[in-house]
């Protein structure tokens, strides 16, 4: 490949956050952006996400927040005129445009090359028929399976193969699941899904394979055919229940070499054989009793494994990925000095284990069904880091937050027998209890195992967590039983609920026996040569590798996983406030345990510890930094209640939103920052009925900046009366002050603290980081010295509209009671705009045309 | 289970908790990176007298497997881990690595910062160690006393002949400790084979008529073998195709002239880079190296560099250039590690064909 040719790249970013795009694709671009501009290439980005950090703070030298349509992106391909386009990192719908593209002959007549894969390749990605046919010609198992247009067609099938068959469609317009089929019933619902979302109206019926083992491999190829492998993973749960929603494990867990190896060759012959340039993640399914294997799936762009591939091992695979796809090879790729010279072509080794755990929207979502199957309904995930199964397992389970998973305190000891053997074989979300459950009212291991096709191995490994609990119990502050506690994954606070005791006198009891936590590195080679990740985790062992960081520490407290609601945009604020703080000549660090998180890059932070957020997990972290200042953000407002109160310096970033949506008539808004002895305007923001929107995008309208004069002059008036409100809250920070009509002139009616819509929207708006300006008030510094580089809002010339969008489709939410479009649902937020508020509102609606169905 | 030391003639005390066999054991403790296949790397006779220290953290979750075994009996003196999974849920069912560590007499000790000891081991290279139940001045003194073999060839090594029958070509195997992934990937090209003890002279290896000769790997330093052994290459390498792998390799480079000398850090573990110098391509193999060949002392007109690790640069394999005789530093048949290098098996056996002639 000729890279010198190669002077500008467009890169199509995945639109907004959803079910399956949790962040991950945007984390890849900022930093594969970043890669290629250092690299002297320009990177043109097209994105209509909100909360895209990529989008903002020179990712890239151009960034267009246009709808991702097929129109959109042509006219940007003709104007910018790129050398080339990179197609991997905006997940599937990407593909589906590019295919677009292509078929319009944009990409040819505006000579615009593919990098990394060939056409071929985009028509198998969006028809899974023709890579499975690909697949049996490299003779590479694949399940029996058959292109079906009508459901006699598929009735067809069914009497040669039999059920369970699953079904899955093809050319999807959405990351559309694989339904399993147990029934006639199942399959015709399964059939009317599928042909929906098919751009073609067809559907794959193939044979079923539940209960098999799931394995996910994920390598790296250049263009001089250099393959190795990144990372073999394993899902606790066997195939049938979407690996989305699966527990996973890096490295595998219970295959022999001869399996790995045989999954190792695989992936890599794939990635030859279709000549894929960057990453690549193959899906196995493998029979434990014969060692026979399927491959499920071939995914050559950008997803949650590779992201988890990448956190687990350390290896820096976007920034490698960067270099592939301009043409470097593996050989050649320059890391920073962090790393090893020759890190890029070391095949990953863990000396740890890592385990993904999904979270859920059901706590918001009432009825959606908590059924385990083939369709993704997670909302994002955590990790868990340790060195045991059991360790990693723990912490994970600690990091999703929810008080349910909590071992000791949680197990549903009232659920009658058949219940429980209901539950086990039908699992539903959050089922690790029900198997702590199982094995604590006697089940043996070899008949759980059977029933729930989990490998045995991880029962063994519950097992011996309960037997440390029950331990734990039976001995109230005894350093052995506390000891091995905490070798193996438990804190402070399950000794204190175990010992009816108060949390810190445990922690006291810990300290004063040396039970000391300590940290490790997470780097690709297993301590064989020096890495410096900068990235950590805790656990109980003799060597502490973690030093106190040099300079102006400061903790920031991360997301954790990515959740539906009103919240779901605070990683964007994570990582702005990263971002800004290392500008700022402090030193960030971060404690965040989200794998998909842009906040978790290796270089926004100056240093990352991947740890649950339970106290004693934060207290850990704080007693080797010893940070003059700690940051929380909207998630973690008790949090950093508590750490104020034991005398920690605390940053709460906005403290409290409305939870409802705002019933407003069209009023206007007043977005304001305050230093806490001036106030300056942003400008003034008004909240729409978003009548008549695209099926996911729904509930209201923010809109910004409103230049209707009458209210330009309303709010001059009303000047003073909005600084006194403000002032009155004593605190720097960000506010919005809304206006109601009354006796027909504007009058203020409450202020609020800012949302983080708002901020993306003002930030996006302007071209001036409103998270920048927010800590430099926070920390201290007047409006004067902070607001240098916000534009005069008259002169803003687009109007920016942004709206939430939610998964009411993919999690198969019909029910118009439930389905409300109430900012609580939301798991994304699209932003446009235009030169009339009308022209903003129609290119909202074009935006991610694919989801709409 | 019972408390138990890991001791290093540093001084270093180590405390875990003892599995397998409650013996107390000393050896020379290696790391070894490899994140799958412990039972053949227990089982690698390469490993003869030596304590395995695993950084993969949890060893055993699958127990013992009939076709994962690289020797019929293991002679490692420990095995090392963060965390050992004493369970057996392989489809056979047949042994926990902790039951077969106590039928073998091997004890294991588990509960070590693995990471920190490897660290340790990076930095000062292999140091003889003990796994004991008491860390005493005893038991230091009994370390420091005790001298450690160099004998390991002949304690692995097969003492009499063996067949190994196929149809196809006949090969002789020269056994200085071999792993049994050579004889599988012989089997797998039908190849008839004989294995000798390392001690065959030219003779005994010609009376056999064989098409081609395969030196194999073994344990320990390859200046510990007797002389005898380099004249028997130097005879054979230019009548018969030749093959030579691990410490095989390391005598064939010995023959041709070359020294070998101490490699720090070593190689143990399934992740390097090597880089085939003809074809440009980069390949990873299973590698477990504490001897490397000298490049300074190889005879440039009689030999070829063929394969070269690109983290160190250490010479990774070795081609005669006038005759079919070659040799790699890396396992090709991997068990464990990756398979891409195993059609080097099948260049051995073109070139036994092409020595045969157009009569095969």
């Amino acid at each position: 490949m000729n890279n010198q040719a190669l002077q500008k790249v467009l890169i199509i970013g995945a639109g907004h956050n959803d079910i399956g795009r949790e962040g991950q694709h945007d984390a890849a671009l900022t930093q594969i952006g970043s890669a290629i501009r250092k690299l002297g290439i320009a990177v043109v980005l097209v994105d209509n996400n909100a909360y895209s950090v990529a989008a903002e703070n020179q990712f890239a030298d151009k960034v267009y927040l246009e709808p991702l349509t097929v129109a959109a992106l042509s006219r940007i391909i003709e104007v910018e005129q790129p050398d080339a386009l990179i197609p991997s990192l905006g997940g599937i719908q990407t593909v589906n445009l590019i295919q677009g593209l292509i078929r319009n002959n944009v990409l040819k007549n505006n000579q615009v090359r593919l990098l990394q894969w060939s056409q071929e390749v985009i028509d198998m990605i969006v028809n899974p028929a023709l890579m499975s046919n690909r697949l049996k010609e490299i003779r590479e198992p694949v399940i029996a399976s058959q292109v079906v247009a009508s459901s006699a067609e598929a009735f067809a099938v069914i009497r040669k193969v039999g059920f369970p068959v699953i079904v899955k469609s093809v050319a999807p317009r959405v990351e559309a699941s694989r339904q399993l089929c147990e029934d006639e019933d199942d399959l015709e619902a399964a059939l009317a899904m599928g042909f929906k979302v098919s751009a073609t109206k067809q559907c794959i019926v193939e044979q079923s394979i539940v209960g098999y083992k799931e394995l996910e491999f994920v390598a790296v190829r250049d263009p001089k055919d250099t393959a190795l492998l990144i990372s073999g993973m394993e899902n606790f749960d066997p195939v049938g229940i979407h690996s989305a929603d699966s527990i996973v494990f890096a490295p595998t867990q219970t295959i022999t070499d001869q399996e790995y190896q045989q999954f190792r060759t695989a992936t890599l012959k794939i990635m030859r054989k279709l000549r894929l340039v960057g990453a690549c993640h193959v899906q196995f399914a493998l029979d434990p009793a014969t060692q026979q294997y399927f491959v499920i799936k071939v995914t050559p762009y950008f997803d949650r494994t590779m992201a988890l591939a990448a956190r687990a091992t350390g290896y820096p695979l976007a920034r490698v990925v960067a270099n592939l796809v301009v043409g470097i090879s593996l050989a050649e790729v320059k890391l920073p000095s962090n790393y090893r010279k020759q890190t890029a072509l070391i095949e990953p080794v863990l000396d740890h284990i890592v385990c993904r755990i999904p979270v859920w929207p059901f706590n918001v979502l009432k009825r959606v069904s908590h059924q385990l199957d083939t369709v993704a309904e997670s909302t994002g995930s955590v990790i868990g880091v340790g060195r045991s199964t059991e360790e990693a397992l723990l912490k994970g389970l600690r990091a999703t937050d929810e008080s349910r998973y909590h071992v000791i305190a949680n197990r549903p000891q009232n659920y009658s027998e058949g219940e429980l053997i209901q539950r086990l074989i039908h699992p539903q979300a959050g089922r690790m209890l029900i198997l702590l459950e199982a094995l604590n009212r006697g089940y043996q291991i070899d008949e759980l195992a059977e029933l729930t096709k989990i490998d045995a191995f991880y029962f063994y490994k519950l097992s011996h967590i309960i037997e440390i609990e029950a331990a734990l119990r039976e001995r109230p502050f005894d350093v052995h039983a506390l000891g091995r506690a905490k070798y193996f994954g438990f804190t402070d606070e399950d000794a204190a609920n175990a010992w009816h005791a108060d949390v810190a006198k445990v922690h006291q009891f810990a300290l004063e026996n040396e039970i000391q936590v300590t940290f490790k590195e997470i780097e690709p080679t297993a301590g064989e040569f020096t890495e410096q990740t900068n990235t950590y985790y805790s656990t109980y062992e003799f060597d502490n590798e973690s030093r106190q960081q040099t300079g102006r520490r400061v903790i920031v407290i991360g997301t954790g996983a990515n959740r539906i609601g009103t919240n779901h945009g605070n990683d964007y604020l994570v990582s702005q406030l990263l971002f800004y703080l290392k500008k700022a000549d402090y030193e960030p660090i971060l404690i965040n345990a989200n794998p998909n998180s842009v906040s978790m890059t290796p270089r926004l932070a100056a240093k990352r510890y991947v740890e649950p957020k339970q106290y004693s997990d934060i207290l850990n972290v704080l007693a080797i930094e010893k940070p003059s200042l700690i940051f929380t953000t909207y998630h973690d407002y008790r949090l950093g209640q508590h750490l104020a109160a034991d005398g920690y310096q605390v940053i709460q970033i906005n403290n409290d939103l409305p939870r409802r949506q705002i019933k407003t008539n069209d009023s206007p808004a007043v977005e304001v920052i305050t230093d806490g002895t001036d106030v300056a305007i942003f400008g003034i923001s008004e909240i729409i009925a978003g009548n008549n929107l695209r099926s996911n995008v729904r509930g209201s309208v923010n809109v910004f900046p409103i230049r209707d004069k009458v209210e330009n002059q309303a709010v001059t008036a009303l000047q003073e009366d909005i600084q006194k409100r403000v002032l009155a809250f004593g605190v720097p920070g960000l506010y919005t002050v809304r206006l109601t009509i009354k006796d027909d002139a504007l009058q203020l009616a409450s202020v609020e603290p800012m949302s983080i819509a708002m901020m993306a929207l003002i930030s996006k708006a302007s071209g001036s980081s409103v998270t920048r300006l927010l800590l430099h008030v926070k920390l201290g510094e007047p409006l004067a010295r902070v607001m240098y580089d916000y534009p005069d809002v008259n002169r803003l010339k687009p109007i920016y509209v942004q709206a939430n969008t939610f998964p009411y489709n993919q999690l198969q939410i019909y029910d118009e009671e439930e389905v409300t479009g109430e900012p609580g649902h939301a798991t994304g937020t699209v932003i446009a705009h235009g030169e009339t508020l009308k022209s903003a509102l129609e290119a909202l609606n074009a935006g991610n045309e694919d989801t709409d169905f | 289970m019972a408390d138990r030391y890991l001791i290093l003639e540093d001084g270093s005390v180590y405390l875990g908790e003892g599995f397998g066999s409650p013996a107390v054991s000393t050896g020379e403790i290696v790391f070894n990176t490899s994140m799958t296949g412990y039972q053949e790397i227990i089982t690698n006779q390469i490993y003869h007298n030596q304590i395995i220290a695993f950084t993969q953290p949890t060893i055993g979750s699958y127990g013992i497997n009939h076709d994962s075994y690289e020797s019929i009996l293991p002679t490692v003196k420990g095995v090392v881990v963060r965390d050992v999974a004493s369970i057996s849920t392989n489809r056979q069912r047949r042994w926990s690595l902790d039951q077969y560590l106590k039928q073998q007499n091997i004890p294991g000790i588990s509960h070590i910062d693995t990471r920190h000891l490897a660290k340790q081991l990076r930095a000062s290279g292999p140091m003889k160690a003990s796994i004991v139940d008491v860390a005493d001045a005893h038991a230091f003194d009994q370390l420091g006393a005790t001298v450690l073999t160099n004998q390991q060839v002949a304690a692995v090594a097969t003492p009499k002949p063996f067949p190994n029958p196929g149809t196809g070509l006949n090969v002789v195997v020269v056994d200085f400790g071999l792993k049994h992934g050579i004889l599988r990937e012989l089997s797998k090209r039908r190849c008839n084979v004989t294995v000798l003890p390392y001690t065959a002279t030219t003779e005994e290896i010609i009376n056999l008529d064989p098409d081609g000769v395969v030196l194999s790997t073994g344990p320990g330093k390859p200046q510990d073998l007797p002389a005898s052994v380099l004249t028997m290459i130097q005879n054979i390498q230019n009548r018969i195709p030749l093959f030579a792998i691990g410490l095989g390799h390391e005598l064939f480079a010995m023959a041709n002239g070359a020294q070998i000398m101490k490699l720090a850090p070593e190689h143990h573990g399934a992740n390097h880079p090597i880089r085939e110098v003809i074809t440009n391509q980069i390949i990873y193999a299973s590698q477990g190296q504490g001897f490397v060949v000298d490049p300074d002392t190889v005879d440039r007109d009689k030999l070829i560099t063929t394969f070269v690790d690109l983290i160190d640069g250490t010479i990774q394999g070795l081609r005669f250039r006038d005759f079919p005789a070659f040799s790699v530093q890396f396992f090709p048949d991997g068990a464990p590690g990756p398979i891409e290098a195993r059609d080097v098996f099948d260049e051995f056996v073109e070139s036994m064909q092409q020595a045969r002639g157009p009569v095969w």
